[in-house]
């Protein structure tokens, strides 16, 4: 008899802790420690319909209190299908991996760059991060400062909130501004200030839309649609420019006239073009004064870069920290400033393409190209008084030209030509 | 008799008379010019050593017993050293000899002035091979380390540069680990002979030979030239571990291969191949400064036709202005008569470094080929 007993009461306790859990079997206990949570979750179509914690959450307790069982996308994407796939499909969907950024639509990219995030054979982006400037930020900084933003990639929590599902808090456009504002990618600013931003704060969207009505219109989860140019503000190659161009025009032509709104995306692009040949000038000075070994200090004097070693880093990639001032300034000019100057442009915003963006864009040219005198100067006057080997200045020049021509900074002619002339040069020195 | 065999039988006769005859006189020589050659001993020497003229032609360094100084033209000898050496070379301007002999832990250095008189003398690491000046009073030496282990033979090559002050630095060009395997199948001197480093006349290049002994592979050696300007570097061949004839042409542009597979092949030191081989039946010993003449197996041909018969065991070394000398045996003679053996270019010291610089910027792709050579046919108008 006592024997059945503790066979029973073990039955018993076995069953209960092999039983799954039931969301009341959770809300006993997050009642009273999450209760917002439990809250949230009682108001929302989830708990409406019975979609409880294990749902979600799964049913590791130990694993959820140490924080590692966040709901992933792919979790609500077992029933948003829909919406999951088309978030994968956009930007938002590669969150974690923007450091690069993808390059599958622009011109000529270099098939090498798709192994950054895929696998061969693979599109689903790798696990682990590309981005050097996360990866140069202590662990706290890099999941405050990067993580809460770019986790959008595998959490639909960051807009949509844990456990409310209350669509108003995803058509506020706030709702992306915790993450779209900054020195470098100011939309929430920009917009508000833009006349649609103003006139949807009097009136309304169904009077000027917000970034939802632009960018997720009808609810289509992929942010992207639309887009004509990568994160770095680099054009796309002229089938998906294109691709993109018309879908965001069928967008504008919700309210606007077609031919209008295509004028003004096109004045958008060409002020995006000046931007980059800005840029793109800027980033030649630097390079040349890499070449000359005139950084102070040169790549190979700092810590090494966490991809490119002791190579110089202009692209995606480079860094603002461990950098020479020039440096310093073109990260400024280019992070920040052209994407002001060319979102600016985009959403229509007059201050932001030209006072902050454009305006701050010539400035920089201004002070990187002082600062490059600055430091050929300081090579002149190390060489000092003496009179200057001209054999050994005609050899630096070749080897200038060399380097200048391994990265397409002069064309074949080009250098063909500058040679020619400096063995003349040379020839004559008898 | 048909014409073959009498020829055979004369080179085999020729052959016996020197062997019998030991320090003889003459120089047995056949061929359809034989007769419009001049022929001149000039003096005995120790098989197998390095002879040096002197850019001029005037002097000749041999080795009789010891390192000694022969005015080509007749007079007495001069005793420079009581050492045999490894290597010699003169400087461009004739006014030093450098010598190389073997040393306990490396190679004694020694600079001789022509008038016999001690100038330098230094020890440097490595058995040194072969000796060049730059036009920059540089010396430099080809020169090779051996280390034996359990597991094989390290052979190491060094690259040794002397500047005008005499300071001296030695940096490993290469380094290879021999299978024991392949140690036992070469004797000593095919082992000794493993690396041919040969200098351009301007003695700012080098070609020498890189051996790879793969564990599992047969070894071969890769041919490189090497700007001592900027130390770039470039293959130029690949060959197997048996002997092959080496000869840098004599305006530096060229190699001169004789790989054994009866062709003579002239590879641009930089730039594209332009396969003109010629077939060539013999191993090359020595090529003329305008490149027409060669030496091979003791035939002088000129572009591949047959000039002269020599004895085929002798070696021979072109003088400056053409003429041939040739060691038969332990005799030294001095070949002379056959037209073409055009003198080298005669260049001024300043013409000498710009071309070095122009060679320099053109192997660190500074200039391209084509630029090379209108830039030198410039420097010599």
């Amino acid at each position: 008899m006592n024997r059945m007993l503790v066979t029973v009461f073990l039955t018993l306790i076995a069953g209960l802790i092999a039983s799954p859990l039931r969301a009341d079997d959770c809300l006993g206990c997050h009642q009273g420690k999450t209760p917002a949570a439990v809250k949230q979750w009682r108001e929302s179509a989830h708990g409406r319909a019975g979609v409880g914690c294990r749902d979600c959450h799964g049913s590791d307790h130990a694993l959820m209190v140490k924080g590692e069982a966040r709901v992933s996308a792919k979790q609500c994407g077992a029933c948003h299908a829909k919406a999951y796939g088309e978030h994968t499909a956009s930007r938002h969907g590669m969150g974690l991996h923007s450091g690069w950024g993808c390059t599958r639509s622009l011109k000529g990219r270099d098939q090498r760059e798709c192994s950054f995030c895929h696998e061969p054979g693979s599109s689903l982006p790798r696990s682990d991060i590309h981005c050097a400037r996360f990866l140069k930020q202590s662990s706290e900084m890099g999941e405050i400062g990067c993580n809460r933003c770019h986790q959008v990639e595998n959490s639909c929590a960051s807009c949509h909130s844990s456990h409310a599902t209350d669509l108003r808090i995803v058509r506020d456009p706030a709702v992306c501004a915790t993450c779209h504002m900054g020195p470098d990618h100011p939309q929430w600013e920009m917009w508000q200030t833009s006349r649609h931003g103003v006139l949807n704060a009097s009136m309304g969207s169904s009077f000027a839309p917000n970034c939802q009505n632009c960018h997720m219109g009808q609810g289509n989860h992929n942010v992207s649609r639309g887009l004509t140019v990568s994160s770095g503000s680099i054009p796309f190659g002229a089938e998906a420019a294109a691709k993109g161009r018309s879908e965001m025009l069928a967008v504008c032509g919700g309210c606007h006239a077609v031919a209008m709104a295509a004028r003004e995306l096109s004045r958008g692009d060409t002020v995006r073009d000046q931007g980059l040949k800005l840029v793109k000038e800027a980033e030649g000075i630097i390079a040349g004064l890499n070449d000359e070994g005139l950084l102070d200090p040169m790549p190979d004097k700092r810590p090494p870069h966490p991809f490119a070693g002791s190579q110089l880093v202009l692209d995606n990639q480079m860094l603002y920290e461990d950098t020479s001032h020039i440096e310093r300034l073109f990260f400024k000019m280019k992070k920040y400033d052209l994407a002001k100057t060319v979102k600016g442009a985009y959403h229509q915003n007059p201050a932001y393409t030209h006072w902050y963006g454009n305006a701050e864009l010539k400035m920089d040219l201004v002070d990187i190209k002082a600062e490059a005198g600055r430091l050929r100067g300081r090579k002149a006057n190390a060489v000092g008084s003496a009179r200057p080997d001209e054999r050994r200045q005609i050899e630096e020049q070749l080897e200038l030209l060399k380097k200048k021509g391994a990265r397409g900074a002069i064309t074949a002619e080009e250098l063909e030509r500058e040679r020619r002339r400096l063995l003349e040069r040379f020839l004559e020195l008898r | 008799m048909t014409g073959t065999g009498a020829k055979s039988i004369g080179r085999i006769t020729a052959l016996l008379v020197l062997l019998l005859c030991g320090a003889c006189a003459g120089l047995p020589v056949g061929g359809p010019y034989a007769d419009i050659l001049q022929v001149r001993r000039l003096a005995a020497h120790d098989r197998a050593t390095p002879l040096a003229p002197s850019p001029d032609g005037r002097l000749l360094a041999l080795v009789r017993g010891q390192l000694r100084l022969l005015p080509i033209s007749g007079g007495a000898e001069l005793a420079l050293d009581a050492g045999r050496p490894l290597a010699l070379a003169w400087s461009a301007d004739g006014s030093r000899l450098a010598a190389a002999f073997a040393a306990a832990g490396g190679s004694r250095l020694a600079i001789f002035a022509p008038d016999g008189s001690v100038l330098a003398e230094q020890t440097v690491r490595g058995r040194v091979t072969a000796l060049s000046w730059t036009p920059l009073d540089e010396l430099v030496a080809a020169a090779v380390e051996l280390e034996q282990f359990r597991f094989g033979l390290a052979y190491r090559q060094l690259l040794i540069r002397r500047d005008s002050a005499g300071t001296a630095t030695a940096a490993v060009l290469h380094e290879a680990m021999l299978k024991p395997a392949t140690v036992r199948s070469l004797d000593s001197d095919r082992l000794a002979g493993l690396m041919v480093p040969r200098f351009a006349p301007l003695g700012d290049e080098l070609i020498y030979l890189r051996v790879q002994d793969p564990p599992a592979f047969t070894p071969y050696r890769r041919i490189m030239v090497r700007n001592l300007a900027n130390d770039t570097e470039r293959e130029l061949a690949t060959v197997g571990i048996g002997p092959v004839g080496i000869a840098c042409g004599a305006d530096g542009e060229e190699l001169v291969l004789d790989s054994g597979e009866g062709r003579l092949q002239r590879i641009p030191l930089w730039g594209a191949a332009t396969g003109n081989d010629v077939p060539l039946s013999g191993r090359l010993t020595a090529l003329s400064p305008d490149g027409h003449y060669l030496l091979a197996d003791g035939r002088l041909l000129r572009d591949g036709a047959l000039v002269a018969d020599f004895p085929p065991q002798v070696a021979g070394l072109f003088l400056a202005d053409g003429r041939l000398l040739v060691a038969a045996a332990e005799e030294i003679f001095l070949v002379s008569g056959f037209a073409g053996g055009n003198a080298v270019r005669n260049m001024s010291r300043q013409q000498q470094e710009q071309l070095m610089t122009l060679r320099a910027w053109r192997a660190a792709g500074l200039i391209s080929a084509d630029q090379f050579r209108a830039a030198r046919e410039r420097l010599f108008k």
